[in-house]
């Protein structure tokens, strides 16, 4: 197990978010979290992160607590190319600087040859793959991703959703979407959160073989469940 | 664009020289250019070398003072308790004109042997400080709070902020900071040279002027080469900008 959250809570001032959310993540797993919008989806990510705190309850880290994050939004310094941009989340970390390794991470999401254009250079799926590049530089143990498609269009988001399973092959991953069928391209396993203030209210085990067939009887079947436990 | 309001401005020009003192444009164009290269004779210095005496004193009093602003507002803007104490008395110095404080810099530098030079040097120092600081601090204080949660998830340091966020995001404010204040301590200094003696220098050549016996189109000719390098200044900073900050 590489992370558990135990019966976390938080209030934004009187305003209860989070009720005694409960859930863990096993080593190289790849979990989606599903919720409505304003549910608390970002809070817990947050909270996991450590840039804010629970009001009780709480994170244990089973093996190192090394995160990356990718927001919602892209949050790449404008002023910073895209090499710059990765640079800067792995002088964070305090690494050596490592101008090899951090080309080949860019190299990775597929952005060779644009190490040195400016976010505004690029286009929005490009700049979610410098934040996933960012992200991967510090070499998490844990990748924490927060919505990082909702922005995208559609065919461009599922192409994201397939090169980002190859990408972060045997990584340990949270993902946050609002997409039952991104959960389900992508999850190892769902965790559905109620409306705000949010529980787990369900655990989905998404058994079919990766990479998965949007179109297959299976993966219709296992839409249909999950829409029903979203009602 | 630009022909055609050069154009109007000249011919409105010569419609209010028809009717009062002002010289007319060709009789001050031709002072001008004359005087450029050719020194004028009371005070033997030519226009160039009058403008150049002035822009000296503004660049180095000006540099002085954007060398403590700039740091300072960046400090006091993204240290909200430093500026919480230093906001509201800069708030209320920052008012009082740069000739106001002449008599005050006078007594002030007085010990010195050169006072009158001194003051006019903080005179420009106090109109350009202050336009640089509120600027910078206006940028410094506002830094997106997304790229300060971004970092802490990183785990940057405050230095690693400070160099890579803090001071990027405010170099729109320190730019424009430092085109206002040199803007601020070009008029300051003609302004400070046309109240003291000090040799040479546009203002003091155009108080001369007007001292020596009313020398209408030698002070016009001193009053254009003014409009002539705080335009230019201008205009060489604004295209600064766009070298400085690639990523716009
Ligand atoms: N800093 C904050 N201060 C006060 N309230 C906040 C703050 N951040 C979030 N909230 C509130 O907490 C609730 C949950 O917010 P959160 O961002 O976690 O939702 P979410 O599930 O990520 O939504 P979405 O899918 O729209 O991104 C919202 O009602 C929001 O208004
Ligand atoms: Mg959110």
């Amino acid at each position: 197990m590489a992370l558990k959250v135990l019966n976390v809570s938080k209030y934004y001032g009187t305003l209860k978010v989070l009720d005694g959310v409960t859930f863990s993540v096993d080593e190289g797993e790849f979990l989606c979290i599903i919720g409505e919008s304003g549910c608390g989806k970002t809070t817990i990510l947050k909270i996991i992160a450590g840039i804010e705190k629970a009001d009780s309850g709480e994170i244990v880290f089973d093996s190192g607590g090394r995160i990356g994050f990718v927001f919602q939004d892209d949050r790449l310094l404008p002023w910073k190319t895209v090499y710059e941009n990765v640079m800067f989340a792995v002088k964070a970390t305090g690494f050596e600087v490592n101008t090899p390794a951090v080309r080949e991470t860019i190299e990775l999401v597929g952005l060779s040859g644009f190490e040195g254009y400016y976010p505004k250079q690029l286009s929005g799926g490009m700049r979610q793959k410098a934040g996933i590049a960012r992200a991967l530089a510090v070499q998490p143990d844990l990748l924490l991703m927060d919505e990082p498609f909702a922005s995208l269009d559609a065919r461009t988001r599922e192409r994201m959703q397939e090169e980002l399973l190859k990408i972060v092959k045997g990584k340990t991953v949270v993902f946050v979407t609002h997409s039952i069928d991104e959960a389900l391209f992508l999850a190892d396993r769902i965790v559905v959160f109620s409306p705000r203030p949010a529980r787990v209210v369900r655990t989905v085990e998404v058994d079919l073989p990766k990479p998965r067939d949007r179109t297959s009887q299976d993966f219709a079947e296992l839409r249909v469940e999950l829409y029903r436990s979203l009602e | 664009m630009r022909l055609k309001s050069a154009a109007f401005f000249i011919f409105l020009w010569y419609v209010v020289a028809f009717f009062t003192e002002l010289p007319h444009p060709h009789e001050v164009a031709e002072k001008f250019f004359y005087l450029l290269f050719t020194p004028e004779p009371v005070l033997g210095k030519t226009l160039l070398e009058h403008a150049w005496a002035s822009l000296l004193r503004v660049i180095f009093a000006s540099s002085v003072a954007f060398s403590i602003a700039i740091p300072l507002a960046i400090l006091t803007g993204w240290n909200r308790n430093v500026g919480e104490i230093l906001m509201p008395a800069i708030e209320a110095i920052r008012p009082i004109p740069p000739l106001a404080w002449i008599p005050l810099a006078y007594i002030i530098f007085a010990p010195f042997p050169n006072t009158v030079q001194i003051s006019q040097i903080f005179i420009v120092f106090v109109g350009s400080f202050f336009p640089c600081l509120i600027s910078v601090f206006d940028y410094a204080r506002n830094v997106p709070e997304e790229f300060l949660e971004m970092a802490k998830v990183f785990r940057a340091n405050d230095l690693l902020i400070l160099k890579e966020i803090v001071v990027p995001h405010s170099l729109q404010g320190i730019m424009t900071g430092i085109r206002i204040g040199l803007g601020v301590g070009w008029m300051s200094i003609i302004a400070a040279e046309m109240i003291a003696t000090s040799g040479e220098g546009l203002g003091y050549f155009i108080m001369t002027m007007y001292q020596v016996g009313g020398r209408v189109a030698e002070i016009v000719a001193g009053m254009a080469m003014i409009g002539i390098v705080g335009y230019l200044m201008n205009s060489v900073l604004l295209r600064a900008e766009r070298l400085v900050m690639p990523w716009r």
